[in-house]
């Protein structure tokens, strides 16, 4: 079921009513039969494997608590690899397969293709991550397991954040099915807030970004210089807004209910560095790799050079995560050498920044970083939303063709320019399309520079009723009018 | 709970009606549903329906009246009203054929062109022109109030759009009977280059099927010949001129013949012995039309002139024969 379906505003007001009308002891209950219901609302036959893929997981955990030494790790080793198969054999398995039989080409070797015609279950690296998390957690004995076989597929099928996370940790959410919920009006009011802001992330502004993105991306070859400089900037915005917006979606719904899931993104594109924007992007993915992988490979306690490794290998794995394509792995490696160059620089920029005086001027200082990494991350999303290396690489060296020019004729003679170039920013949409779309960035940006100072949400609780009120009716308007027909949310193909 | 419940009915209630104000001002700017409701109010003796072939016009024209207005000059005692849109065609002619009726408003004539060109997959099934929203509002206003929420929100994307970019892009296109591509490659053309190739494509896509007489568009004009003709209102149908000349260039011998057919077909599921469809198919030479590089129907000066006198003169026979 997707967030922005009538099915879903149906199905959320039903469950958040009843959820409240039961007594405690049932609501889990209730709960897991509305996340099965959610969950059916795709391709009903799956949930058959994820409930193999539950029990997998909630026996191993139970067998690792009960034992110690080897055994423990067996169990663990067991837990680990059924997971990840069932993720490699729906998702990876037949990357892995063409790309052997291109080395088997190379080689001459004789090997046939068979590859697998496997719909990916929806959700299938979010709840497999949750799974992963919580064996492990089991295995460092910082969770104690979980007995009610209920409790804990509810702790890997939740509704809201079943599909496309947050990816929770079990010391985090498992505790919060046992607590006991009231109606609570100023969460039950936050959280509709935050849902309805998602809604307009996603309808209002990521939906539209992806009539001029789609346009680009699908026919690249026909675009060059601006064009593409455009559609990659509005494909920064569009996939924040897409995720963003589900996460939103899926932490308000749940705060509703009175659960609190980890937030996701902390205003990215304000990051002052790469490693800074890892910490606000997909935090719930970000910190699981970081505690799932970077740390026990040794992390930053190692000499230098590990130090890198596990730094690279952490994001190409992270790159992988995403899709089983080299645009996705690239991406990942990008990403990776990004922070390994930030790391090994460190000293020389803040020598230079010293040299140069920016230290005095701070705000500037802050303004050219926030530039600067805007750019780097702006440009590695070229591999992640193109449709091949073939069509990334066309975009990279076409990137600024004609640029020079336009900037040169834009400096001379503004409005001829304006009228000459137009179609190159239009992308074969509208003006007024273009204008929402560019409006609509601004406002997002604005809200984003209004939660520096604070909660927008308690600044908003300050207006007077009227105004207060009028801002939600507008949001809402905004949503019913100008939003875009709907498209599945990005990360629901991970 | 009961203050929540409370605040949140009162919100939905503010809610909806600026949505019913924000859409009753949105409809005041559709300048098609405007006429129309003029044409209502004023009970107009004729309403021209029209697509681009109404008002196109060539640079170099010194009359740059559309054809309607060309028409309101040669029959002065009538008042008429043009519902005009590019790629505008039968379905939505009939929506606002039903919407007179129920309206009842029956003015004495209806002109609809029939424009060869609406029956090919470029037009009948291309998602942006299928006039949802104006289709909607004819039917039902007060749906329309929820017609953006639902568009927006149904996840099939087909309670309102019946097509979806991505199957309107894999439909496959038909030189006659046999399959000529996808309209993903033929839409791709880029048609201010006229290139030997792209024209030929663009000829093919947009006039070489072979009309079947279950087409839909056939049985909307059908069913608005037969609606109009219960409430005593004129239908008068004509087939819009096309640069055959041109069509012939690219397709010789095969071009005029499947035009005669595609034709025949259409006269043959609406003609009767005391109802003609007027033909104007064929009538008009290249040098008749805006565009001389490939077939179209945009006329210039000469040629909407010629139409509008045709159109004139059956009307007055009409009326004489009465």
């Amino acid at each position: 079921m997707l967030f922005n379906s009538i099915d879903f505003l149906i199905f959320f007001p039903i469950v958040t009513i009843l959820y409240f009308a039961i007594p405690h002891k049932y609501r889990w209950f209730l709960l897991l039969v509305a996340s099965c219901v959610f969950y059916m609302a795709f391709i009903p036959a799956y949930i058959l494997f994820l409930f193999a893929l539950i029990l997998i997981d909630y026996t191993a955990a139970i067998f690792i608590e009960k034992s110690e030494g080897n055994k423990r790790k067996l169990y663990l080793i067991v837990s680990i690899f059924s997971t990840c198969l069932a993720l490699f054999i729906f998702k990876y398995f037949n990357f892995f397969n063409v790309n052997f039989a291109a080395v088997a080409r190379f080689f001459h070797w004789n090997y046939p293709i068979h590859l697998l015609k496997l719909i990916l279950p929806i959700g299938l690296s979010f709840h497999t991550f949750q799974s992963l998390s919580y064996v492990i957690e089991v295995y460092r004995k910082r969770q104690k397991t979980e007995r009610n076989i209920g409790i804990y597929a509810l702790y890997v099928m939740f509704y809201p954040q079943l599909v496309s996370g947050p990816i929770e940790r079990p010391y985090n959410l498992i505790h919060q099915f046992y607590e006991k919920h009231y109606f609570d009006y100023k969460r039950v009011t936050d959280g509709l807030k935050l849902m309805v802001w998602g809604m307009f992330k996603k309808v209002v502004i990521a939906d539209r970004l992806a009539l001029f993105v789609n346009q680009v991306y699908n026919n690249t070859g026909d675009y060059s210089g601006i064009s593409l400089i455009v559609a990659t900037v509005f494909f920064a915005y569009q996939i924040f807004c897409d995720f963003s917006g589900y996460s939103d979606i899926a932490i308000g719904s749940a705060q509703v209910m009175g659960f609190t899931l980890m937030n996701n993104f902390t205003r990215p594109y304000f990051a002052k560095s790469v490693a800074d924007f890892w910490r606000r992007w997909h935090i719930s993915l970000s910190t699981w790799f970081r505690d799932y992988v970077y740390i026990p490979l040794g992390g930053n306690r190692v000499s230098v050079p590990r130090h890198y490794f596990n730094l690279f290998v952490s994001f190409l794995i992270s790159g992988l995560w995403h899709g089983a394509n080299w645009t996705f792995l690239i991406w990942g490696a990008l990403n990776g050498f990004y922070i390994i160059l930030e790391t090994m620089t460190a000293g020389i920029r803040e020598k230079i920044i010293w040299l140069i005086r920016l230290n005095k001027a701070p705000l500037l200082h802050k303004l050219i970083q926030a530039l600067i990494t805007f750019s780097l991350i702006t440009f590695s999303w070229i591999f992640f939303r193109a449709n091949s290396i073939k069509d990334a690489f066309y975009v990279i060296a076409n990137l600024f063709a004609g640029v020079p020019s336009l900037i040169f004729n834009l400096i001379k003679n503004p409005l001829a320019a304006i009228s000459e170039y137009h179609n190159l920013f239009l992308l074969g949409q509208s003006y007024r399309e273009f204008i929402i779309a560019v409006l609509a960035i601004l406002l997002l940006e604005s809200f984003h520079l209004l939660q520096r100072k604070g909660s927008v949400r308690a600044t908003f609780s300050k207006l007077p009723l009227l105004l207060r009120w009028a801002l939600y009716i507008v949001i809402v308007l905004i949503i019913l009018n100008f939003g875009k027909v709907s498209k599945p949310f990005i990360y629901f193909q991970f | 709970m009961k203050k929540f419940f409370i605040k949140l009915t009162i919100f939905l209630l503010i809610t909806l009606l600026f949505q019913a104000l924000f859409l009753i001002v949105y409809m005041r700017s559709l300048p098609q549903l405007v006429a129309l409701e003029k044409a209502q109010k004023e009970k107009t003796d004729i309403i021209y329906f029209g697509d681009s072939s109404d008002t196109n016009y060539d640079n170099k024209d010194l009359d740059k009246r559309s054809i309607s207005q060309m028409l309101q000059e040669i029959l002065p005692d009538y008042s008429m009203t043009s519902i005009s849109h590019p790629a505008y065609a039968a379905d939505i002619f009939l929506d606002f054929c039903k919407n007179m009726i129920k309206q009842k408003y029956y003015p004495k004539v209806v002109i609809i062109p029939i424009n060869m060109r609406s029956f090919s997959l470029s037009w009948d099934k291309n998602p942006g022109w299928q006039f949802e929203q104006e289709k909607t509002i004819l039917k039902n206003k007060l749906l329309f109030m929820f017609f953006k929420t639902i568009e927006v929100f149904d996840k099939n994307n087909k309670r309102f759009n019946e097509i979806t970019q991505g199957e309107f892009e894999n439909m496959e296109v038909f030189n006659g009977e046999k399959a000529a591509g996808i309209v993903k490659d033929f839409e791709k053309h880029e048609f201010r280059n006229y290139s030997e190739e792209n024209m030929k494509n663009s000829i093919l896509y947009f006039y070489m099927f072979s009309l079947k007489n279950d087409h839909r568009k056939l049985n909307s004009l059908a069913e608005m010949k037969k609606i109009l003709l219960e409430n005593n209102i004129k239908p008068v149908f004509y087939i819009t001129s096309i640069d055959y000349e041109t069509g012939e260039r690219y397709f010789t011998g095969e071009f005029t013949e499947r035009l005669k057919n595609n034709v025949e077909t259409i006269k043959s599921a609406l003609e009767e012995d005391n109802f003609k469809v007027l033909d104007l198919s064929m009538d008009l030479k290249t040098n008749f039309f805006t565009q001389e590089k490939y077939p179209n129907e945009h006329l210039n000066e000469k040629g909407r002139k010629y139409v509008a006198e045709k159109i004139g003169e059956m009307i007055k026979k009409d009326e004489k024969e009465k």
